[in-house]
C-alpha cells in the first residue's frame, strides 16, 4: 500500500516536475505563440519598444539589444536602415513558413501513441519537416533533403537503405517486422537523443511502451525515482 | 585559502564597491526602464552531469594539464549575464555542457573522448561576463548541434537552456528548439559561430548574451 502510495506520488511529482522543466507554456493548445514565453509580452512588441521618438520605425541604432541586431538585419529586407511592426511580423510569418503546418500540434498532436517527445509535440507536421527516419530508416527525409546529394550518391543510398531493410528482415521474424510497419516514428524531432538517456535512440521510451497505450507517463520510466536535483530525465 | 585577514575584507570592499558602482552606471541606453527580453528557458535533458569531473573549470579541450586537446573545432564561447534592465549580473555561476564531437556525453559514462572535460563552470565578475573554451558543437542523434547550460546564483538556479547554432540545417527539425513557438524569440537562442581572425587552427568565436530574470534585490 505504502508502495503504491509512493509511487503514485513519485509519478505525480515527476509530472509537475516536467511541467517545471519543459520549455515554454503548456504547448497544449498549439497557439501559434505570438504572447507565449517571456511574461506574455511577444519578442515584437519588445523591439517596438525601443522606438524612442515612437515614429513607428526602428533603426538598428535604437535597437540597443545587441542580441536583437540579427532580427532587425533579417526583417530589414530592402536595406533601408529601418523596420517597422509590420516587417517584423512578416519576418516571422517568413521564419513560421519554414517549419510547415506543424506548428500546430499539441502535446503528441494526433500522433500521441508514437510517444509525446518534448515540449509541446508536433503532431503531424513535425514530420512533415523532420524528425527521425521511419523504424528501420538511415536518415530521415528532410536530412537527405538538405543533404543535397548527388545522383550518384542517391544510388548508394538508396541501395544501402534496401540492403539494411533486407539484412535487417533476416534478423527480425516475420512478426518483429509486420510490428515494425505498423509501427509510426517516434515522437517530435528531437524527442528523445540517445541511449544515455534511458531511451531508445531516436525513439520513445523502449520496452514497456504498449502502442495502445496514449503517452507514457512522465519520464521516470526506466530512471526509478528522480534523483539529484530532482529533475527527471527529459529528452536531451 | 584562509577566508579572513586583509585578502577577504579586499574583497569585501571590492565587491561592495562593484554592486554600488552598478547602481549608478545603468548605461544610459537603459535608462528607461526598457525591458530585455529574457533568454528562452528549455530543458535540462538527462545529460547534467550528476556526477562532475575533477576538472570543471571553463575549459572544455584540456582536462588539468594534460597536453592532448579534445576533437573538435575549438570555439570561444563568451557573453554576458544580464538582467532585465541591461545590467550585468555578478557572482552568476555559469555552466556548460554538450557531447564530444562523436556525441557522447560525459554523463553516458566511459566510451567518449578521454581528453573532452565534457561540462565547465565559470563565475562572472562585475560586468556579468562569462567565457569558455570548448568545441563547437556536433548533432546529436534526433537532436540539432546545442550547447546546454544553466546559470545560478547564491544556490538559486535563475535559468536553464541551450545554445544552438544559427543557421544549422538541422534546427528545423528539432523538437526542442521549436519549442519555442514564436519564431522570433527563437532567434535568442541561436548564435553565430564566426572564424578569428589569424587564427592558425581556424578558432571559432560565439557571441551570446544571456538574460535573466533577476530582481535588483537579489542582485
Amino acid at each position: 500500500m505504502r508502495k503504491l502510495a509512493f509511487g503514485l506520488l513519485a509519478v505525480t511529482l515527476a509530472g509537475a516536475m516536467y511541467s517545471l522543466a519543459t520549455a515554454q507554456p503548456p504547448e497544449g493548445k498549439g497557439k501559434k505563440g505570438k504572447k507565449d514565453g517571456d511574461g506574455g509580452t511577444s519578442l515584437i512588441d519588445r523591439m517596438m519598444a525601443f522606438d524612442k521618438n515612437k515614429d513607428g520605425k526602428l533603426t538598428r541604432d535604437e535597437v540597443t539589444d545587441e542580441r536583437l541586431h540579427r532580427v532587425f538585419d533579417m526583417a530589414d529586407v530592402k536595406k533601408a536602415g529601418t523596420i517597422t511592426r509590420a516587417d517584423l511580423e512578416a519576418l516571422a510569418a517568413r521564419l513560421d513558413e519554414g517549419e510547415g503546418p506543424g506548428g500546430k500540434g499539441g502535446p503528441g498532436g494526433k500522433k500521441g501513441k508514437g510517444g509525446f517527445g518534448g515540449p509541446g509535440g508536433f503532431g503531424k507536421g513535425g514530420f512533415g519537416k523532420g524528425g527521425p527516419p521511419r523504424p528501420g530508416g538511415i536518415l530521415p527525409p528532410h536530412v537527405l533533403h538538405e543533404l543535397e546529394l548527388s545522383p550518384e550518391q542517391k544510388k548508394k543510398f538508396d541501395a544501402l537503405q534496401k540492403d539494411v531493410d533486407e539484412r535487417l528482415g533476416r534478423i527480425l521474424t516475420a512478426d518483429q517486422m509486420k510490428q515494425l510497419k505498423e509501427m509510426r516514428p517516434p515522437g517530435p524531432p528531437g524527442g528523445f537523443g540517445g541511449p544515455g538517456g534511458g531511451f531508445g535512440p531516436g525513439g520513445g521510451p523502449p520496452g514497456g511502451f504498449d502502442k495502445d497505450d496514449g503517452p507514457p507517463p512522465p519520464r521516470d520510466k526506466g530512471k526509478g525515482k528522480p534523483k539529484g536535483k530532482g529533475r527527471p530525465p527529459i529528452e536531451d | 585559502m584562509s577566508h579572513f585577514g586583509p585578502s577577504h575584507s579586499r574583497r569585501l570592499f571590492l565587491g561592495a564597491m562593484a554592486l554600488g558602482g552598478a547602481m549608478y552606471t545603468v548605461p544610459g541606453a537603459f535608462a528607461e526602464a526598457l525591458s530585455l527580453a529574457r533568454t528562452p528557458r528549455l530543458t535540462e535533458g538527462p545529460f547534467y552531469p550528476s556526477r562532475l569531473p575533477l576538472d570543471t573549470d571553463n575549459d572544455l579541450i584540456v582536462i588539468d594539464k594534460s597536453v592532448t586537446p579534445a576533437v573538435g573545432e575549438v570555439t570561444h564561447l563568451t557573453g554576458r549575464v544580464l538582467n532585465t534592465s541591461g545590467e550585468p549580473v555578478k557572482d552568476a555561476v555559469v555552466e556548460i555542457w554538450q557531447c564530444d564531437a562523436k556525441a557522447h556525453y560525459i554523463a553516458q559514462g566511459k566510451g567518449g573522448d578521454p581528453n573532452f572535460q565534457g561540462f565547465g563552470r565559470f563565475t562572472t565578475g562585475g560586468k556579468g561576463e562569462y567565457r569558455f573554451r570548448t568545441i563547437k558543437p556536433v548533432p546529436y542523434p534526433g537532436r540539432t548541434p546545442h550547447i546546454h547550460f544553466l546559470v545560478k546564483k547564491g544556490g538559486r538556479e535563475l535559468l536553464t537552456s541551450q545554445i544552438f547554432v544559427n543557421g544549422h540545417a538541422q534546427n528545423r527539425g528539432d523538437g526542442v528548439l521549436r519549442g519555442i513557438r514564436d519564431p522570433l524569440e527563437r532567434q535568442l537562442v541561436l548564435a553565430d559561430f564566426v572564424p578569428v581572425k589569424g587564427s592558425k587552427i581556424g578558432e571559432l568565436a560565439c557571441k551570446f548574451d544571456i538574460v535573466v530574470g533577476v530582481t535588483p534585490e537579489r542582485r
